[in-house]
C-alpha cells in the first residue's frame, strides 16, 4: 500500500517539474526575439530509486541551465568593436573626402588652375590693367578656396568633438545602466534569465562604443573593463570618464588646436587606451586624421604646409621683379598675406593684403637679365617646374595637392572596405552566437511535445494508481 | 535570439545593403557621367585627373596667348612690308635727286616728298594693335617715336626702345616675338648710347660760368636701374676752359669721379663724354653695360641747351637718320650728301629685310607652338576622359544586374518557410 501512496507522490510531483519544464519553454518561446536572450532550458534529475530502503525514484527539477556562451559573446563583442570604429571612421572620412575636388574644375585644384591661366594671359600683355586686374581677382579667389577648405575641415573637426562627447557620455550612460542591473544581480537576481538578457544587450552595445572585457564575479554581478585596462565598472561602483582638450604650454605649432584626451573621474589619461571601437574611431579622426590636414600643437598639416609655401613662392617671385623700371625702380609687392604667428591656420588666414590693386603686379624681371613679362611667365610656368624652389616635398604645388587628396581617398576607401567587412564578419559572429545560445522553435516545440507526453503519462499513472487505491480500499470495507 | 534560417536577417540586410549601394554608385556615375567623382572612387586616378586637367587648362590659355601673339606678328610683318616700300619711294626719290635736270627748287619739292615719307614711317613705328603699340618694345602704352625736325635724325624717342617681352610655348619654352622701332628704324652705333633727354649743360666751346667764374658747374642724370641720381661736378676755370679738348677732359675726370662714387661703382670710361658738331653734350656708354642715362630735368646751370639731345651715334643702317640726312641734303642742294644718304638707305633697307625675316621667323615659331599645343591638349583631354568618364555600358550593366539581384534577394527571403513544429501542433 505504501507503494501505492508512494507511486502518487512520485508522479504528483513529476507533474509539477513537467509543469516547471513546460514554464522554461514557454519563456523561451515568449522571449525568442527579446535581444540578448539566451535560451534556458530546465534541468532534470532523476531521484533515487530504491524500493529496499523506500525510496521511490521520480524526477525532481535542477538548475535552470543557461546556454549562452562567452566565447561567442566575445567574438561578437570583437566584431562590434571594429564595426564601430570602422563605421566610425568611413563616415568622417566621406566629409573630409568631400572637401577635396577630384576634378581640377572646382574648389582649391580649380582656383589655382585659374590663377595660373590668369598669371599666362598677364604676361602677353604685361601693362594691361584688366589682364592685372584678372590676376588679382584670381589671386584672391585661392585664398577663398584655402579659406573654404580650412572652415569645412574645421567644422568636421568640431562635429567630431561633439561625436566624441556624445560618445563618452553615451559609455557612461550605458556603464551605469549596467551598474543597475549588478544591483539587482547582487540582490539575488544572478540566475534571470531576463536580467541577463538586459544586461548582455547593454554590454553588446558598449562593445560597439569601445572594446570591452567582463569579469563574472562569484555573485553573478560583473565588471567591465575598457580594452582590458580600464577599469569601468566594478560591481556596482562605476568609474565615468571625459573629455579634455590639454593646451601645451610650449607647442611647436602656436595656436594650433589641442588634441582630445579621455580622463576618468579622477582625471587618470586613458587615451592611449581607448582605442578601437566608436570612441577608438573618433579619437583617430580628430587626434590624427584632420590634424594631419590642417594641424594641431605639433604639426602644420598638409593643407597650411601647401598655402603657405605657395603663398611664399608666388610672393618671392613677384617681389624679385619690379613694378616699374624706373629709375628709380619700383619693387614688386606680395600678393598673398597670412597670421605668421598662427602657423596651424594659413590657410584659414591667407589672404589678398587689403587695398592690393593690379597696379602693384611686378611684371619686370630684373635677373638675370631684364625681361618685360619675366615674373608673370615664370608665375605661369609654376605648375611645369622642376625648381626645388617651386616645390613641395618634390612636387608641384598641384601635384601636393593631389597628394593630399588621393591620401584621403585611400584612406576612405580602406575604411569603407573595412565597414564591409566587418559587417559580414559581425553577422557571422551574431549567427554562430545565435545557433549556440538562440531558441529554435522547431526545439522548443519538439520539447513541449515531450514535456506534454510526460505529463500526460504522469497523469495516467496517477489516475491508474488512484483506481487501485480505490479497488484496495474497497477490498477492506 | 531567434537561431535558425530566421536567425540571418542581419545578414540579408546586409547583403540589401550592399546590392543598394552598388545600385546608388552606378546611377550616380551615369548621371554625372563621371566614374570618380570622390577620391575614393579610385584613389590611384586622382593624381592623373588633376595634373591632366591643370595641363589642358594651362595648354588652352597658351593657345589664347599664341593667337594674341600672332595677330601682333602679323601686323607687325605687314607694317614692315609697308615700311619697306615706302623705302623704296625714298630711295627712289633720292635717285631723282641725283638726276642732270634736277635743281635746286625739285630738290626741294623731293625734300618734302621725303619728309612726308619720313612722317608715314613714323606712323608705321607707332603701329597699333588692340591700343597696344607693337613696335614699342617694353612699353607699349607710348608711341614710340615722333616726329622732330630739330633731331638730328628727324625723330624724337619717346620710350626707352627695348623689346624684352617674350612669349611662350607649350613646353614653357620663351623667345622674344618683337623687335622695338629703335630696334628697327633707329638703330644705335656699335656702342650703345645713353641718352640725356634735357640737356642741362652747354659746352660751346667753354662752360660757361662767365656769371659764377670758377665755380662749379653740375648736371645729374640717371643710370637706369641704379637707385642714386648720378651727379658729375665740372670744376669751373677762371674765364672759362681754353679748348673743347680741356673741358672734355674735366667733364670726363668729373664723370669718372661720379661714376666711381655711385651706387654701385662702375669703371673709369664707363660712359665717355664728347661734344658734338652742335656743341652738346653727348655721352655714350663703353658697350660692357647696356643702360641708358636720363636727365632728371632739374635746371642745374645758368644756361639751358635746347632740348633734344638724341642718343649716341646712330648705326649706319639707322633708317632715321639716313631718311633725315637726305632730306637734310635734298634741301641743301648737297649731292655728295644724297650719295651718302643713298647708301645709308641701302643699308637701311637690308637691316628691315633682316627685321622682316625676323618677324616671319616668329610667326613660324608660333604657327609650330600651336600645332604642339593643339596635339598636346588632344592627347590630354583623350586620356582625361578614358580615366575619369564613366563607362557607360558597364554602369548600365551593372544597374541592371543589381536591380535583379536585389528584386531576387528580397523574393527569395520572402519565399523563407514561415511554418515551425508549433503550426502542426494540435
Amino acid at each position: 500500500m505504501s507503494s501505492l501512496f508512494a507511486a502518487l507522490q512520485t508522479s504528483a510531483n513529476a507533474l509539477g517539474v513537467f509543469e516547471k519544464a513546460m514554464g522554461t519553454v514557454q519563456n523561451n518561446v515568449t522571449n525568442a526575439s527579446t535581444p540578448g536572450y539566451a535560451a534556458q532550458s530546465l534541468e532534470l534529475t532523476a531521484r533515487p530509486f530504491q524500493p529496499g530502503n523506500n525510496l521511490w525514484g521520480g524526477v525532481a527539477a535542477g538548475n535552470t541551465l543557461d546556454s549562452r556562451n562567452q566565447f561567442a559573446e566575445q567574438a561578437v563583442w570583437t566584431q562590434s568593436q571594429l564595426l564601430g570604429s570602422a563605421k566610425q571612421k568611413s563616415a568622417a572620412l566621406a566629409s573630409i573626402e568631400s572637401q577635396f575636388d577630384v576634378t581640377g574644375t572646382s574648389g582649391l585644384p580649380g582656383m589655382m588652375n585659374k590663377l595660373s591661366s590668369a598669371f599666362s594671359a598677364w604676361g602677353t600683355s604685361p601693362d594691361d590693367v584688366t589682364a592685372r586686374t584678372q590676376v588679382v581677382s584670381a589671386a584672391k579667389d585661392v585664398a577663398q578656396a584655402f579659406n573654404t577648405a580650412f572652415a569645412n575641415l574645421q567644422s568636421v573637426q568640431s562635429q567630431s568633438e561633439t561625436q566624441l562627447a556624445g560618445t563618452v557620455g553615451q559609455i557612461n550612460q550605458v556603464v551605469s545602466e549596467i551598474k543597475t542591473i549588478n544591483e539587482q544581480i547582487g540582490q539575488g537576481g544572478g540566475k534571470d534569465a531576463g536580467l541577463q538578457a538586459q544586461i548582455y544587450t547593454k554590454l553588446q552595445t558598449l562593445s560597439g562604443l569601445t572594446p570591452i572585457t567582463v569579469q563574472t564575479a562569484p555573485n553573478g554581478t560583473l565588471s567591465v573593463l575598457m580594452n582590458g585596462q580600464v577599469q569601468l565598472l566594478t560591481g556596482t561602483e562605476q568609474t565615468t570618464l571625459h573629455i579634455a582638450y590639454p593646451t601645451s604650454a610650449n607647442p611647436a605649432i602656436p595656436g594650433g588646436s589641442a588634441s582630445a584626451a579621455i580622463l576618468t573621474d579622477n582625471n587618470q589619461d586613458v587615451t592611449v587606451k581607448a582605442t578601437g571601437g566608436q570612441l577608438g574611431g573618433l579619437l583617430e579622426v580628430r587626434n590624427s586624421t584632420i590634424p594631419a590636414l590642417i594641424g594641431d600643437q605639433s604639426q602644420s598639416g598638409s593643407l597650411n604646409q601647401l598655402a603657405k609655401s605657395f603663398a611664399d613662392r608666388v610672393n618671392n617671385i613677384l617681389k624679385a621683379g619690379v613694378i616699374a623700371a624706373g629709375p628709380p625702380p619700383v619693387p614688386g609687392k606680395a600678393v598673398f598675406t597670412y597670421d605668421t604667428s598662427l602657423l596651424g591656420a594659413v590657410a584659414g588666414t591667407l589672404t589678398i593684403p587689403p587695398g592690393f590693386g593690379a597696379g602693384d603686379l611686378a611684371a619686370i624681371q630684373t635677373t638675370p637679365t631684364t625681361v618685360n613679362n619675366g615674373i608673370p611667365n615664370q608665375l605661369a610656368n609654376l605648375q611645369n617646374s622642376s625648381d626645388p624652389a617651386d616645390q613641395i616635398a618634390g612636387s608641384t604645388f598641384s601635384g601636393f595637392y593631389a597628394k593630399i587628396a588621393t591620401n584621403v581617398g585611400n584612406q576612405a576607401s580602406a575604411a569603407n572596405d573595412l565597414q564591409s567587412s566587418q559587417t559580414d564578419l559581425l553577422n557571422q559572429a551574431e549567427n554562430l552566437r545565435s545557433e549556440v545560445s538562440g531558441v529554435d522553435l522547431n526545439e522548443q516545440a519538439a520539447k513541449l511535445l515531450e514535456y506534454q507526453k510526460a505529463y500526460e503519462a504522469s497523469s495516467k499513472i496517477i489516475s491508474v494508481v488512484n483506481q487501485m487505491t480505490s479497488e484496495l480500499m474497497d477490498l477492506i470495507h | 535570439m531567434l537561431s535558425g534560417i530566421h536567425g540571418q536577417d542581419g545578414t540579408f540586410l546586409t547583403g540589401l545593403d550592399r546590392i543598394e549601394s552598388r545600385i546608388s554608385k552606378a546611377s550616380q556615375s551615369i548621371t554625372s557621367g563621371m566614374r570618380v567623382n570622390v577620391a575614393s572612387d579610385d584613389p590611384s586616378a586622382v593624381a592623373p585627373i588633376l595634373r591632366y586637367q591643370e595641363q589642358i587648362n594651362h595648354l588652352t590659355q597658351v593657345q589664347s596667348n599664341l593667337v594674341v601673339a600672332q595677330s601682333d606678328g602679323t601686323s607687325a610683318d605687314n607694317a614692315l612690308q609697308s615700311a619697306t616700300s615706302i623705302l623704296d619711294n625714298i630711295s627712289s626719290l633720292a635717285s631723282q635727286g641725283l638726276t642732270l635736270s634736277a635743281d635746286s627748287n625739285s630738290r626741294k619739292i623731293l625734300s618734302d616728298q621725303v619728309q612726308a615719307l619720313q612722317s608715314q614711317l613714323v606712323s608705321i613705328a607707332n603701329t597699333q594693335v588692340r591700343g597696344n603699340y607693337i613696335f614699342g618694345g617694353d612699353n607699349r602704352n607710348t608711341p614710340p617715336y615722333t616726329l622732330d625736325p630739330t633731331s638730328p635724325n628727324g625723330v624724337a624717342q619717346n620710350t626707352p626702345g627695348i623689346a624684352t617681352l617674350t612669349v611662350m610655348d607649350a613646353n614653357g619654352f620663351t623667345r622674344n616675338a618683337s623687335l622695338s622701332a629703335r630696334e628697327i628704324f633707329d638703330t644705335p652705333g656699335s656702342t650703345p648710347g645713353v641718352v640725356l633727354t634735357d640737356a642741362t649743360l652747354v659746352a660751346a666751346p667753354a662752360l660757361d660760368d662767365t656769371a659764377n667764374p670758377g665755380i662749379a658747374q653740375s648736371f645729374t642724370f640717371r643710370i637706369q636701374g641704379q637707385e642714386t641720381p648720378l651727379t658729375v661736378s665740372v670744376p669751373g676755370v677762371a674765364g672759362g676752359y681754353a679748348t673743347q679738348a680741356s673741358l672734355l677732359t674735366a667733364v670726363q675726370g668729373a664723370l669718372d669721379m661720379a661714376l666711381a662714387a655711385g651706387t654701385p661703382p662702375l669703371a673709369a670710361g664707363t660712359i665717355t663724354a664728347r661734344t658734338d658738331a652742335n656743341g652738346y653734350l653727348r655721352f655714350k656708354g663703353n658697350g660692357t653695360q647696356a643702360f641708358t642715362v636720363t636727365d632728371d630735368g632739374a635746371d642745374d646751370t645758368a644756361k639751358d641747351s635746347p632740348a633734344g639731345i638724341g642718343a649716341g651715334n646712330p648705326g649706319a643702317d639707322n633708317i632715321f637718320a639716313a631718311v633725315s640726312s637726305l632730306s637734310v641734303a635734298l634741301l641743301s642742294d648737297d649731292t655728295d650728301g644724297i650719295k651718302t644718304a643713298i647708301a645709308s638707305l641701302k643699308l637701311g633697307n637690308a637691316h628691315l629685310q633682316t627685321s622682316n625675316a625676323f618677324y616671319g621667323n616668329v610667326l613660324n615659331w608660333i604657327n609650330n607652338a600651336q600645332s604642339t599645343a593643339a596635339e598636346q591638349s588632344a592627347n590630354l583631354t583623350n586620356a582625361m576622359h578614358v580615366l575619369q568618364d564613366t563607362d557607360m555600358p558597364a554602369a548600365i550593366t551593372t544597374l541592371t544586374t543589381s536591380n535583379t539581384a536585389l528584386e531576387a534577394a528580397i523574393s527569395a527571403h520572402a519565399s523563407l518557410p514561415t511554418k515551425t513544429l508549433f503550426d502542426y501542433l494540435g
